[in-house]
């Protein structure tokens, strides 16, 4: 028993620290209070900083968002049974405290 | 030896992580409409169809009319995907027709054959357009009727707009009728920006591009899904069920297909037309104009040969910027996989605006306008195909400046299981070795805001 437990160890470990998370991550995807302002993480580059800075931008060119609501959501559900994203969720958690909300919900 | 508690403990580690690989592996639904061994059958169907082109013909000699009669004689039909529904009393089959809806040249919509039997047994048709909602459709994929968010248009067989239907998470909300004001078709290939207009019982003039090029001003207006009539022919509506919308999702261009999801305008924001965003360039002469390439890379693990790390897999990204008498035009952009999953592997490429990447660092190179113009013509035309390990972000932009008479400090580097290529992580590092006498920056950054497209 102590080899399948140190095996599925071994497993969650390698698929949190080698290019499989890359491959199995999900798209992560936030917006503002009214779909204005989307994103989606990509790999590469694409990932919640850049959210973070777009989100800067758009909210200095749009003060009257700013002002209604600056909140950025995520409009992805949590899956914490994923096991290849807890280390994103331990090292990278900023993302999954975000306020949800629904690609839709919202939206005229 | 073991404890019992460790025993029970370790039984709950194995069913747990066995209950989560098959939650998160299961497979997606049927994107396609489950066949009913009722409903109007297809030979029925099939001869039903043949008289309505035979008393067109008669119709064409008669009245030596082509355009009023010709809708149904350009149908192409593949019977062999004929599907035959019954919802309720109502007797139906759909077949998808060729010729998809456009706008934009993005395809929005397809377009079925909807032949319904009648409580007193005649057969009569439609052609349906069905055109879902953008974010409905991008963040479904697969189009379900049970789900549905969007519009299905009825047109007679002669391409005549009946009525419609608005659909929002599967429940009606609205209806769709031709304009009272005016039904025009026009022979266009261009939307006609109006804006609704409002009219009396709200109803709010509006237009699209029909699957035959013309464009349809339609009414429509919201009303709760009780007010709603199927106000055509005697057989009911197909509010209460059958599966008229389905069809793939995201597979790309078939007849009576959803559009691919990534084709939707304004879907995919950071997908960008490469020449467009190098046109730009042009607007600043060459003569006189300083001109700068510089190379970003995001480091997975800043500083460490890691592939892997709080980064992910890190990033590299080409930055142009002209500069002429103090007018400066910057566009910074990557290659990317177009693709989710494993698929990233190796999938048909894009480009992605990278404007507001982090990077940890990047190196300058000034250049003359012939190379400057060389790595234009690259990027403009960037190649189709990405693969994780044989071309890369790292490998297009290597090339990139390769076209251009610049070597980058080595980019390659092992990326595991025996196997060696170029990568973000290797890159960052040998930078870092050429350091900020070689115009490298080792302190990192956040790219600015790009130019944008010029059309």
């Amino acid at each position: 028993m102590k080899k399948i437990i140190i095996l599925l160890l071994c497993l969650i470990i390698l698929s949190n620290i080698t290019p499989l998370a890359f491959l199995m991550a999900d798209n992560y995807t936030y917006r503002n209070y009214n779909n204005k302002f989307t994103f989606t993480e990509e790999s590469g580059g694409h990932d919640f900083k850049m959210a973070k800075t777009l989100y800067r931008w758009y909210l200095d060119k749009n003060p009257q968002d700013e002002k209604a609501d600056n909140k950025l959501y995520r409009t992805f559900k949590i899956k914490p049974w994923q096991f290849w994203t807890w280390r994103e969720m331990i090292f990278n958690h900023e993302r999954f405290s975000l306020p949800y909300l629904p690609l839709k919900a919202g939206v005229n | 030896m073991q404890t019992p508690v460790n025993h029970k403990i370790t039984i709950c580690f194995v069913a747990f992580f066995c209950v989560a690989s098959m939650i998160s592996c299961r497979k997606e639904e049927s994107p396609f409409i489950e066949t009913s061994p009722s409903g109007l059958n297809r030979k029925e169907a099939q001869n039903w169809f043949g008289q309505q082109l035979q008393q067109t013909d008669h119709a064409r000699v008669k009245t030596y009319s082509i355009d009023s009669v010709d809708a149904i004689s350009k149908l192409e039909i593949d019977w062999d995907k004929y599907t035959g529904e019954k919802t309720g009393k109502l007797d139906y089959g759909l077949v998808s027709l060729n010729g998809q809806v456009f706008n934009n040249n993005y395809q929005t919509g397809y377009r079925k054959l909807l032949i319904e039997k009648n409580q007193n047994d005649t057969l009569s048709g439609h052609i349906l357009e069905i055109i879902p909602d953008g974010l409905y459709l991008q963040t479904h994929g697969i189009i379900q009727r049970k789900d549905f968010s969007g519009r299905v248009f009825f047109y007679d067989l002669h391409y005549r707009l009946k009525k419609g239907l608005v659909y929002e998470n599967g429940t009606l909300t609205g209806e769709i009728k031709p304009s009272s004001n005016k039904t025009q078709l026009q022979r266009e290939v261009t939307v006609m920006k109006v804006a609704p207009i409002p009219g009396i019982d709200g109803w709010h003039d509006h237009n699209y591009i029909n699957g035959e090029g013309e464009v349809v001003i339609y009414s429509e207006r919201i009303s709760s899904p009780a007010t709603i009539n199927d106000n055509f022919g005697s057989s009911g509506g197909f509010t209460s069920g059958g599966d008229f919308t389905g069809s793939g999702g995201g597979g790309g261009g078939a007849a009576g297909t959803a559009p691919p999801v990534s084709n939707l305008p304004g879907e995919n924001n950071n997908k960008i037309d490469p020449k467009s965003y190098m046109k730009c360039f042009q607007s600043l002469p060459d003569a006189g104009s300083k001109m700068t390439i510089t190379v970003y890379v995001q480091e997975p693990a800043p500083g460490l040969p890691f592939n892997i790390g709080s980064n992910s897999v890190g990033h590299t990204a080409i930055g142009l910027t002209k500069t002429y008498n103090g007018q400066s035009i910057t566009q910074v952009i990557g290659f990317y996989p177009d693709a989710t999953g494993k698929e990233k592997m190796h999938a048909p490429s894009k480009i992605l605006d990278n404007s507001g990447l982090s990077y940890t660092v990047s190196i300058s190179y000034t250049v003359i306008a012939s190379e400057f113009s060389k790595i234009i013509n690259f990027l403009s035309d960037p190649p189709k195909i990405y693969d994780l390990t044989q071309y890369n972000c790292t490998s297009f932009v290597n090339e990139a400046c390769l076209k251009g008479g610049i070597k980058l400090p080595d980019p390659t580097g092992n990326m595991g299981l025996g196997t060696s290529g170029m990568m973000p992580s290797a890159l960052g590092l040998s930078i870092r070795q050429v350091g900020s006498t070689g115009n490298a920056n080792v302190n990192g950054g956040t790219v600015p805001l790009n130019h944008g497209p010029c059309n």
